[in-house]
């Protein structure tokens, strides 16, 4: 029962950076911005370069967590990005950061500040717990299906808005069509 | 075969949410709808260097580089918002007197952009003509038109596309109150 918990929740941290990374990978300019923001020097620095490669060390952590080869070293970097994730989260806390950073993609009007430090210590905890555990003794078959199901949700949720505006698109386009 | 189904599904929800983000982005970059056949909106430039101070000022930009706030359009000859928007320049007038304003003319030739100057009568006000957009592109990576940028102190906070002067005029107060307190922090 605590190893089927436990692969749920590695499954819900495997979706959070999926989530996070392949959006940043498509859309790299929102953290450039806000990495501009907190640090004008940066505006000499390829940020959306610097986003992207951020984005794939997420996707590649994410999938890290999922097999039992590699889990201990996808805890590993859960954790440098968690830690990561809450220090540009206080800083932009304490520089008053505007700019949306895009940071868990879709909604996109959140600048970093307090849910980041929140989602970054969740991560960094979560890692140096997950490190520990045996994860080949675990059911850790379910963990992709668990994480695309936490993916796709969290994919819903994050874009619902858009989600939301392209069926009132549909329904009044709908309602011409039929008038 | 668990293992190969689960991944599978997690490929396609990856997909997904590259679709979504792709999306959202596209959404973002279409705007407002077009008034008379024309676009009247301004969006944000993504892709601008926004923060970054240009190492030189042309001559006759330098009045927008050194006041605390003023406002440079990039046009181009060979699009057709900038002559729409150059027509408006002629007939209606720049975007006010509150701050500096210039033109920066990225053409394919300096003839082809003085060209432009003439045939719209914008040679009264401070124009650069800027062969190939050189200088906006290597300073601001703007490679767009037409495009307002927004300085503040010869630093760039803002840029916008837009399709309409008045449009980028009402924009510029609220972009420059909204860069107001991160002058003070930096002075």
């Amino acid at each position: 029962m605590a190893d089927n918990a436990f692969v749920a929740v590695n499954s819900g941290a495997v979706a959070v950076l999926l989530q996070a990374g392949l959006y940043k990978f498509a859309v790299p300019a929102p953290l450039g911005r806000a990495l501009i923001e907190l640090a004008p020097r940066m505006s000499n620095v390829n940020v959306n370069g610097l986003a992207r490669g951020v984005a794939a060390v997420e996707v590649l952590t994410g999938l890290a967590l999922l097999a039992p080869a590699t889990h201990v070293s996808g805890a590993s970097a859960t954790v440098v990005l968690g830690v990561l994730f809450a220090v540009l989260g206080v800083v932009g806390r304490l520089r008053r950061s505007a700019a949306p950073c895009g940071c868990l993609g879709g909604a996109g009007s959140r600048a970093l500040g307090l849910v980041n430090v929140a989602v970054g210590l969740v991560l960094a905890l979560f890692g140096v717990f997950a490190a520990t555990v045996p994860y080949a003794d675990t059911p850790y078959r379910l963990g992709p299906v668990l994480a695309a199901l936490f993916l796709l949700l969290l994919c819903l949720w994050m874009s619902r808005g858009l989600a939301l505006q392209l069926l009132r698109r549909k329904a009044s386009t709908a309602q011409v069509g039929s008038g | 075969m668990e293992i190969a189904f689960g991944v599978a599904l997690l490929v396609l929800a990856g997909a997904v949410v590259l679709l979504f983000a792709m999306f959202g982005e596209l959404a973002s970059r279409v705007g407002e709808p077009e008034q008379g056949g024309r676009w009247k909106g301004t969006r944000p430039l993504e892709e601008a260097r926004l923060g970054a101070e240009p190492s030189g000022w042309p001559a006759a930009l330098s009045a927008v580089g050194a006041a605390p706030e003023g406002l440079l359009l990039v046009l181009s000859p060979s699009c057709g918002s900038c002559q729409e928007v150059a027509k408006q320049l002629m007939t209606e007038g720049g975007p006010g007197r509150a701050r500096p304003f210039a033109l920066e003319v990225s053409c394919n030739g300096i003839e082809a952009g003085r060209g432009f100057i003439e045939q719209y009568s914008l040679e009264q006000y401070p124009h650069f003509l800027d062969d190939a957009g050189e200088w906006v592109r290597t300073e601001l990576d703007v490679q767009s038109s037409p495009v307002g940028l927004f300085f503040a102190d010869g630093r760039l906070v803002a840029a916008h596309v837009f399709g309409d002067v008045n449009a980028l005029s009402a924009l510029a107060d609220s972009v420059f109150a909204e860069a107001q307190p991160q002058r003070q922090e930096v002075r």
